[in-house]
């Protein structure tokens, strides 16, 4: 128990008080946080590294003082649970740092709750050893315990599983590196940067078994301490060299992605007008011709005219139903008068029979004009790729209604496709979602492929 | 009775071409020898069937572009004698000016809406069987109106009645014609004329194709659309 206390009390005259060295990594953290949130205030994992920079510095100084307070035998009931609680908080936020890394979201809804339930457990586990520990000591010297003064017998029994959860917090950094190290393996897209979080996270573990052996056994000091702390200060400057790295790339990517935007608006007028000029405007001169020939037979061949008549009918049919077509390409009439779920439902009743489509749209909400368009294309450009990339059987639309607004889940069956080689339809919708601030997920493997796309929307 | 007039139609869509075929056949003036898609089929139709005169769509197989200009430039400079009309579905200036860029005789440009009126076709396959030009009211106008707001425009010169003079010429009129439309007397539409010439700096030709050739020549030559 209080294995921690122990370890610094052991390390106390050695690493605190009398190495300057320890500054190093400390100030490395804070100023990397620092110059993180400076650099890209509103990502996630800036504002996590600068949060985890103040929290370790918060760290070293309460707990400093609060075994220095133990040991001069005025141990402080409430510094200690302070010190307790920012001890803990430090490594909620470093691992909230490595889920968050390096798009600044979390990938994974539950990562987002695990980091939230660590919290949680931060403020249980803090009040618990407050009110339930009889003493405020430092475990190892029971001489120079004092007596807690805000205690609660009732809690007593408690004490020791807030004892437990605060000496857990080594156990809660390797969930966290254990999650890094799955997403690594999921994620390929941002496998080179979480790769190197790990080598990071796994020389820093060496280095600190290395330092340990070295200093506690008879085995020769094989590193250095200074060296250890230099990696330790090293790495927030390996997170932020990523992170800028990651800025400038999202940078790059958005002026790509806007670049591709323009062509592909300019690529649709072009098709439209294709489309209007050989299409509707060609059918309504050959059926001037037709009338003019009509015209021309009822003067001469008032019999012959009928049959004329009933091309003109045809041809006007066609055309009316050519217009139908092309206008429910550009936005279907029923997306403005009825709504995404009615639009789709419309759109997939032209089905092969043989795919079973299940369209899960309970939601009535109406969205802003943009974000419904956004959403019908994305659904069609999906189901069409569901069925041209492989004959999937069953296919799932779903449109739900979350916190942050609409998120449609396009599910197949399918055997897959490598998202890398995703086709141009794919890729504009996936601007097109992107530049409304939404996020646009693809997720294929031989047993299916899901798609998910979700646009920051309020009803209207 | 005269012989009628042998027609090459070249038109990549189905309706329109079979439309045209049976408008332009209907009536005994017109012999449609030749129905064709592209504009390679188009310039070995009129090797091998030698037309008086081809109708041709601008924008067709194989580029999708102005294959129907390019043709009609084609055969207007391989086969002198063929004249060429071409219908187009835009009212572009730009495309008439790239058609007349090189001179009008035995060139027309027509808008494809004016299939509806069969004399009004068969007029210009008239006039560009004899070497004359035709250029559509709707892009006369278009030429016009870009070249009067042109402040350095020397149209700013004419008067109202003058310009409508001036556009019923470049489509063809005749003075007698243009008297017709505009409700005056023909002395006073050659008076006009006189003074259009006068005022442009150009010489009054005596026929038809020449006063055309004058008034494009100078709507297309001096080309600052805003």
């Amino acid at each position: 128990m209080h294995y921690r206390r122990t370890a610094l009390r052991q390390g106390h005259n050695r690493v605190v008080s009398s190495d300057p060295y320890v500054l190093v990594p400390l100030v490395a953290w804070l100023a990397s946080g620092l110059a993180a949130v400076a650099l890209t205030p509103r990502h996630g994992a800036a504002r996590a590294l600068c949060v985890a920079g103040a929290l370790i510095f918060a760290a070293w100084v309460l707990e400093a003082a609060a075994v220095g307070r133990i040991e001069n035998g005025s141990g402080d009931a409430w510094l200690n649970a302070v010190a307790d609680g920012v001890f803990m908080a430090k490594t909620v936020a470093v691992i909230a740092l490595l889920l968050l890394m390096p798009t600044g979201m979390f990938v994974r809804r539950w990562h987002g709750w695990l980091v939230v339930g660590a919290s949680g457990l931060t403020v249980v586990a803090t009040v618990l050893r407050m009110l339930g520990s009889a003493t405020v000591d430092v475990g190892s010297e029971p001489s120079l315990a004092v007596p807690n003064p805000h205690a609660v017998t009732a809690l007593s029994s408690l004490g020791a599983v807030g004892d437990a959860l605060v000496d857990a917090e080594p156990l809660l950094f390797l969930v966290g590196v254990a999650i890094l190290a799955h997403r690594w393996w999921r994620e390929t897209e941002h496998r080179a940067v979480l790769g190197r979080l790990l080598l990071g996270i796994g020389a820093l573990a060496v280095l600190l078994v290395l330092v340990v052996l070295g200093s506690s056994t008879a085995l020769p000091h094989l590193v250095p301490q200074p060296l250890f702390l230099a990696a330790l200060a090293a790495f927030p400057l390996l997170l932020l060299v990523d992170l800028s790295a990651q800025t400038r790339r999202l940078q790059q990517e958005l002026s790509e992605s806007r670049a591709r935007i323009v062509t592909a608006e300019d690529e649709a007028r072009r098709s439209l007008e294709r489309d209007l000029h050989d299409g509707v405007q060609q059918q309504l001169v050959g059926i001037l011709t037709l009338t003019e020939l009509a015209a021309r037979q009822s003067r001469r061949d008032p019999d012959g005219v009928s049959a004329v008549l009933a091309e003109v009918r045809d041809e006007v049919e066609a055309t009316i139903h050519g217009l139908r077509e092309l206008v429910s390409g550009i936005r279907p009439p029923a997306l403005a008068d009825r709504g995404l779920p009615a639009a789709l439902s419309d759109r997939f009743t032209r089905l092969p029979e043989s795919v079973h489509l299940e369209l899960d749209a309970s939601s009535t909400h109406r969205w802003p004009p943009q974000v419904e368009a956004a959403l019908y294309f994305v659904a069609c450009e999906a189901v069409t790729n569901a069925l041209k990339h492989a004959p999937a059987s069953h296919i799932r639309v779903a449109l739900e209604t979350t916190d942050l607004g609409p998120q449609l889940q396009v599910t197949d069956n399918g055997p897959g496709f490598a998202t890398s080689h995703a086709g141009a339809g794919l890729r504009g919708l996936h601007d097109r979602v992107e530049s409304l601030g939404g996020h646009f997920d693809i997720d294929s493997t031989p047993r299916g492929t899901v798609l998910t796309a979700s646009i920051p929307a309020e009803p209207v | 009775m005269t012989a009628p007039i042998t027609v090459v139609i070249a038109e990549d869509s189905f309706v329109v071409r079979e439309g045209l075929r049976r408008l332009l056949d209907d009536g005994d003036d017109i012999d449609v020898i030749a129905a064709v898609a592209t504009a390679p089929e188009l310039m070995q139709a009129v090797a091998r069937l030698k037309p008086e005169v081809v109708v041709t769509d601008i924008r067709m197989p194989p580029g999708h572009a102005t294959d129907g200009i390019t043709a009609a430039l084609d055969i207007r400079a391989t086969t002198g004698a063929v004249g060429v009309v071409v219908l187009s579905q835009r009212a572009d200036a730009s495309y008439a000016q790239e058609l007349f860029r090189s001179g009008t005789a035995g060139l027309a440009y027509l808008l494809k809406e004016r299939v509806g009126h069969r004399e009004e076709l068969v007029r210009a396959i008239r006039a560009v069987r004899t070497g004359g030009s035709v250029i559509d009211p709707a892009i006369v106008e278009v030429l016009l109106h870009a070249r009067h707001r042109t402040d350095t425009s020397p149209l700013r010169h004419l008067t109202e009645r003058e310009l409508d003079v001036l556009a019923a010429m470049a489509e063809g009129l005749t003075n007698k014609a243009i008297a017709q439309r505009l409700f005056v007397s023909e002395s006073a539409v050659s008076k006009h004329v006189g003074t259009i010439f006068h005022k442009l700096g150009l010489d009054e030709g005596a026929g038809l194709d020449r006063r055309v050739s004058a008034a494009l020549t100078y709507l297309s030559s001096n080309t600052a659309p805003e």
